[in-house]
């Protein structure tokens, strides 16, 4: 990997950017230099948000900025011998009953599948996790097959419901919250994205992958009764 | 104690923000104008970072259940104290049962209550300023009952009410800003034009971000979405200008071309739907 561009990007913040491209390779390599770099350095840093190509290292205050640019331009980026390459995989259940799946429909007819086909191909891709952004537990996923690629729509709906499963282009994910959005809603999954009270907010890190499993409106209902009772255990595995 | 007798328009509690999760998608929040929050707090002796209550335009009417020690900063109000005006450029000490009233903004948006203590409110991921989805509450309504701590020593104008202090110049139209990571990217005639040209304020302006209305020929593009911050302009295919505010999310996935100053920033939020701004750039030391 080449060394990464290095700027100041507002007044307390260092931007490192690499090749603009999607790829779990680079990824990997640039999840692990940033949690290199934030060990090291945890004196000047505040805090960092990491997403495809990029990491945005916010310095502890203004007066430090300059050195935080110093030790990151000195740093030495050289391959890693061991890249972060997380090993769990989440599964998500989701039900893709039309109550929910309000342009299921849609989709597949868009497609030229049927809804049956929609779904299988949907939940068999594992999707990478790249990072969490634009509201609190949405989760940027990679993966989704270019067969079931689907623009948005063309005015966003006012309110999508939390929890609802969406297309967007070649992007797929889940509304944490109810919000505005313009993706095409296949499905919704009772699991919470986001959780203020927990201590762990949101269990899903970047660079794990998640699958989806389709459920029916019955165990859909179950789930939500064993969330609510703090019964639930999430599904994962972890893989070599 | 305070009941809300009248919640005045998106009126909430706001510290200097949350720190500390952004990369969970978890918004600053703060103050929209941070320095006018500071500055209401450091007048009667409250560490800068005491919840504040902010209210944009339409200020809220309250009535006092017990005494304390306030002071009043940002957009300019006919403030009233049971409906005499009072003088807002010192703390003000209010007694059991007088009633608060703000009125209509005069001058700029944001205005801000600081109470000697601070506002009681629950802190969440570190911070009491409210968010929608983070915080139990997402604004102020009738009928609310606002806590605060009036266990300190005296209600007394604390000796540093009187140090002098930094006033901004809110009437000025100057932004200053620097390049953002995508400037050099747009074409020649883009970057003298957000130089050269003026900018209008337009209607769609919220915590979230402030839409910009400009010269029909600048063009930005679309980038693979990365991280922004409070203060960054995004500039769309379209030609679209947003400066994300307080509440602005975490990545986005248009070029972002330039960056607003923290003060800037601050003065930008006072800023009314149709007043002009430009540009002015300065470069990183």
């Amino acid at each position: 990997m080449d060394k990464p561009e290095i700027a100041q990007f507002g007044p307390n913040g260092i931007l490192l950017s690499w090749e603009e491209k999607i790829d779990p390779d680079l990824h990997d390599y640039i999840l692990a230099y940033s949690s290199a770099i934030e060990e090291k350095f945890e004196s000047l840093i505040l805090e960092t948000v990491t997403t495809y190509h990029s990491t945005l290292f916010f310095a502890r205050s203004s007066s430090l900025i300059n050195e935080l640019k110093e030790v990151l331009t000195s740093f030495i980026y050289e391959p890693l011998l061991r890249t972060h390459q997380s090993k769990t995989t989440w599964t998500i259940p989701v039900c893709y009953d039309e109550r929910f799946g309000v342009d299921l429909a849609y989709v597949a007819a868009e497609t030229n599948l049927t809804k049956k086909e929609v779904i299988q191909l949907h939940t068999s891709a594992s999707y990478r996790i790249y990072f969490t952004g634009f509201l609190p537990g949405f989760l940027y996923l990679g993966g989704l097959d270019t067969k079931i690629h689907v623009p948005r729509k063309s005015t966003p709906r006012l309110n999508v419901l939390k929890g609802s499963v969406g297309i967007g282009g070649s992007q797929t994910g889940i509304y944490p919250k109810n919000s505005p959005g313009g993706w095409q809603i296949i499905g919704q999954t009772p699991l919470p994205m986001f959780d203020v009270s927990s201590k762990d907010l949101c269990p899903f890190q970047a660079g794990d992958s998640i699958l989806f499993e389709s459920i029916d409106l019955t165990e859909f209902l179950e789930i939500q009764e064993k969330i609510a009772s703090g019964e639930y255990t999430l599904k994962k595995s972890l893989h070599d | 104690m305070i009941d809300v007798l009248v919640s005045g328009t998106n009126t909430v509690l706001q510290d200097l923000g949350r720190v500390g999760y952004r990369k969970f998608g978890v918004p600053s929040a703060g103050a929209m104008d941070a320095h006018s929050a500071r500055l209401a707090n450091q007048l009667i002796g409250n560490p800068d970072n005491t919840p504040v209550l902010e209210f944009i335009g339409q200020g809220p009417v309250l009535r006092f259940n017990s005494p304390g020690l306030i002071s009043i900063r940002g957009a300019k109000f006919n403030v009233r104290v049971n409906n005499e005006l009072i003088d807002i450029n010192l703390p003000y000490s209010i007694n059991e049962g007088d009633q608060l009233t703000f009125g209509t903004a005069l001058e700029g948006l944001y205005g801000y209550l600081a109470i000697q203590g601070g506002f009681n409110a629950p802190m969440v991921l570190g911070s009491a300023s409210f968010y929608e989805g983070i915080t139990p509450e997402a604004r102020i309504r009738k009928g609310d009952k606002l806590f605060f701590n009036s266990n300190v020593d005296q209600l007394n104008f604390p000796s540093y009410s009187t140090k002098i202090i930094e006033v901004l110049n809110y009437s000025s139209c100057e932004i200053m800003v620097t390049k953002g990571p995508e400037f050099e990217k747009l074409s020649n005639q883009t970057q003298d034009l957000l130089e050269n040209e003026e900018f209008i304020l337009s209607n769609e302006i919220n915590r979230m971000g402030y839409r910009l209305i400009g010269n029909l020929e600048i063009r930005g593009f679309e980038i693979l979405t990365s991280p922004v911050q409070p203060g960054t302009i995004q500039l769309t295919p379209s030609g679209q200008l947003i400066v994300l505010m307080r509440d602005g999310q975490t990545t986005g996935g248009y070029a972002r071309i330039l960056q607003l100053s923290e003060i800037s920033l601050s003065v930008l939020a006072q800023k009314r739907p149709g007043e002009k701004i430009n540009f002015k750039f300065k470069n990183i030391d």
